[in-house]
């Protein structure tokens, strides 16, 4: 009995000179747990395997543990549906506790997501740019610009090659029709017209109807999203013989090189905006590819590349609270990270979007490969109407 | 004019490969009263496979065909003889049944064939356009017509012409008198379900010419393919083709003249027939 009371008194002296804490200790072992919501099924089902590569090359960087405590990935499938979307975001939050969620893509399954982790405080990611409206929210990073910013280049590219009007393909949902102002944006801002709007069904399966009911122009822009939509796109208009240059958008990540090598020569002097190529000429690049390429066996591609620099500035951000994943002290530590990525110089503007370089690129076959090959460089493209 | 040309071209292409989905799966519905929802996915297995032969391999496009159609016949007669036989007229069975199959077979194709979608590939000597009227048109849409022709007279010689077909006509009308003059109508049925899926399998080579091939495109093309059956009427050659050219051409010169509204022109056209026709265009009293 007196023994007992003595293991008492010195375990109670302890605990109180904080030598033996044991809150605290399991506090420090709590991992930080990040949610990601993408596609395994539906339209896009190729697509979450290429994101879910780059934000495990972004972990496994940090050893998978940032001040003691260790990272935790929980990853969901979007299945391509904003109910989806939403029901899994409910799930990671109220039952996960996760603070940071990466994805969805979808535009509409971002908007569809907005006011619920905005209300829960939780960091929100796009994965492939996102809607210039999640910006009110102040809780998403969107990378590596708005869809507008994206293809804000292509515009001004257009109109520099001395087109004056332009035909424009548009994948009618929510992230189409923003792509689409993004050309129509920089088109217009110096001196072209768009004469014609075509919207397409995302999905569209024959695209012949609409090809043979283009106007004439000097150009035709188009996004409509994904491989299978873009691959039958530029397929079927090179079969009808349409003479007008077409232009597309988010080529590199929707036609990748292994893609490209089945469409074969029906792709090359394809011209378009692109977010990143795997032969980007920067050391951080080279370096990256090579890990990449060790790690998954395979090429990275612009997919890849974005959940990479997003996974990797919010690790960033982490580091610099301390492994503090609170919203109120994460969000602005992110905001401030300055960073050399793959894709060129990183930096954030106080909504959370970032400013990276924009690439006009050209499919080029050399020596039997197919490649994109970048041809123009605009730095830190920005939405013109952030401030 | 041209553009007349060139969207009647269109929507008689697109219509050919509706009618050749469309045709097996309203067969099997007529003569057997069997819903198979899993015919679109034996479409996409087609389709994969054809591709796997005429493309990977780089053997000739017929054989990939050939390849597509009995990949999926054989996929579809496993259907019938291990599982569908066991549920004849328990539709509601069969439509659960078929359905899993759907997600079932959709996620083994994810397995083998990943989740890129396939490009658009057809025989060497169709790649490529010919003119007509000053625009250049693809010579592959123009096999399709051709070919869907061409196989649309066949199925309908061979139900119409042919003892086999007077048999499933038989059989479609009395089952029981079809077998007390003793015809072996479950064999014979086993083989129209083979011929069907065949057909489908062989429709999904013919499709990828246009459409490629992808993952989601198992339950696309069910959507269609029971949109034809309604209109054109279930169990019969004529119905499915007169459906297939039909919506076809609605979803051509919807997409050119209103493409605003081109999601929505087949079902308008579908809830119009009907309204006049409850049992579609060629549809039969059973």
């Amino acid at each position: 009995m007196k023994k007992i009371g003595l293991a008492l008194l010195v375990v109670g002296l302890l605990v109180s000179l904080g030598l033996v804490s044991p809150t605290q200790k399991s506090f420090a072992a709590e991992p930080i747990k990040i949610g990601a919501i993408l596609n395994y099924t539906g339209p896009a089902a190729m697509l979450g395997p290429l994101f879910k590569n780059g934000i495990v090359m972004a972990l496994e960087e940090y050893n998978s543990q940032i001040a003691g405590r260790p990272l935790e990935l929980i990853v969901e499938d979007a299945a391509g549906s904003p109910n989806v979307c939403l029901e899994k975001a409910r799930k990671l939050v109220e039952r996960d506790k996760v603070k940071i969620i990466i994805g969805p893509l979808m535009g509409d399954a971002q908007l569809a997501l907005g006011p619920y982790l905005a209300n829960k405080g939780v960091l929100a990611t796009g994965l492939y740019c996102a809607m210039f409206e999640l910006t009110k929210y102040q809780n998403w990073l969107i990378y590596p610009t708005t869809a507008l910013g994206l293809t804000l280049p292509l515009g001004w590219y257009a109109a520099d090659k001395g087109h004056k009007t332009m035909v424009m393909i548009i994948a009618d949902y929510a992230g189409g029709h923003a792509f689409m102002k993004g050309v129509r944006t920089g088109f217009e801002e110096k001196g072209g017209k768009v004469v014609q709007e075509v919207l397409v069904p995302v999905g569209t399966a024959d695209f012949g109807p609409y090809i043979s009911n283009l106007k004439n122009a000097d150009c035709v822009a188009f996004f409509v999203p994904n491989t299978g939509d873009s691959s039958r796109l530029v397929t079927q208009y090179k079969e009808f013989g349409v003479k007008m240059p077409l232009y597309g958008t988010t080529l590199a990540a929707d036609l990748p090189e292994h893609v490209m090598k089945e469409l074969g020569d029906k792709v090359v002097g394809l011209q378009g905006q692109a977010l990143y190529i795997w032969s980007l000429d920067n050391p951080v690049n080279k370096k990256w590819v090579k890990a990449m390429e060790k790690r998954f066996g395979k090429t990275p591609g612009g997919l890849a590349n974005n959940s990479y620099c997003i996974t990797s500035s919010i690790l960033a951000g982490l580091k610099a609270t301390g492994g503090d994943e609170t919203f109120s002290k994460l969000w602005p530590a992110v905001l401030k990270v300055k960073m050399d990525t793959p894709q060129g110089p990183l930096a954030y503007t106080k909504e959370g979007v970032a400013l990276a370089n924009g690439y006009i690129v050209e499919a080029k076959r050399i020596n039997g490969r197919y490649s994109w090959d970048p041809i123009k460089v605009y730095p830190a493209v920005r939405d013109p109407r952030l401030k | 004019m041209e553009n007349l040309v060139i969207n009647l071209l269109n929507g008689l292409s697109y219509g050919m490969v509706l009618f050749l989905i469309a045709s097996g799966m309203s067969i099997v519905m007529g003569a057997m009263n069997i819903i198979n929802l899993s015919h679109g996915v034996l479409y996409m297995i087609g389709g994969y496979v054809g591709w796997t032969v005429a493309v990977k391999l780089g053997a000739p496009f017929a054989l990939g065909l050939l390849a597509g159609g009995l990949a999926a016949g054989l996929v579809g007669l496993m259907l019938e003889r291990g599982f569908l036989r066991f549920l004849y007229k328990q539709p509601n069975e069969q439509v659960l049944l078929s359905f899993g199959f759907v997600y079932i077979l959709s996620n083994l194709s994810l397995w083998v064939w990943g989740g890129w979608p396939r490009m658009p590939f057809t025989a060497k000597f169709l790649s490529g356009s010919f003119e007509i009227l000053g625009r250049a048109y693809p010579k592959a849409r123009f096999a399709t017509i051709v070919f869907g022709l061409v196989l649309a007279g066949i199925l309908w010689w061979l139900q119409d012409r042919t003892r086999v077909g007077a048999m499933v006509r038989a059989g479609m009308d009395n089952k029981e008198i079809t077998m007390g003059l003793g015809i072996n109508l479950e064999r014979l049925f086993a083989i129209v379900f083979f011929v069907a899926s065949f057909i489908a399998g062989l429709a999904g080579v013919i499709g990828a010419q246009l459409l490629g091939v992808y993952n989601a495109l198992g339950l696309e093309i069910l959507l269609l393919a029971l949109i034809v059956i309604i209109v054109g009427g279930v169990g019969s050659i004529q119905g499915a083709l007169l459906g297939g050219i039909l919506i076809g051409l609605v979803d051509a010169f919807g997409k050119a003249l209103f493409p605003r509204f081109a999601m929505f022109t087949m079902y308008f056209t579908m809830i119009i027939v009907l309204l006049l026709k409850p049992r579609g265009l060629f549809g039969r009293k059973v």
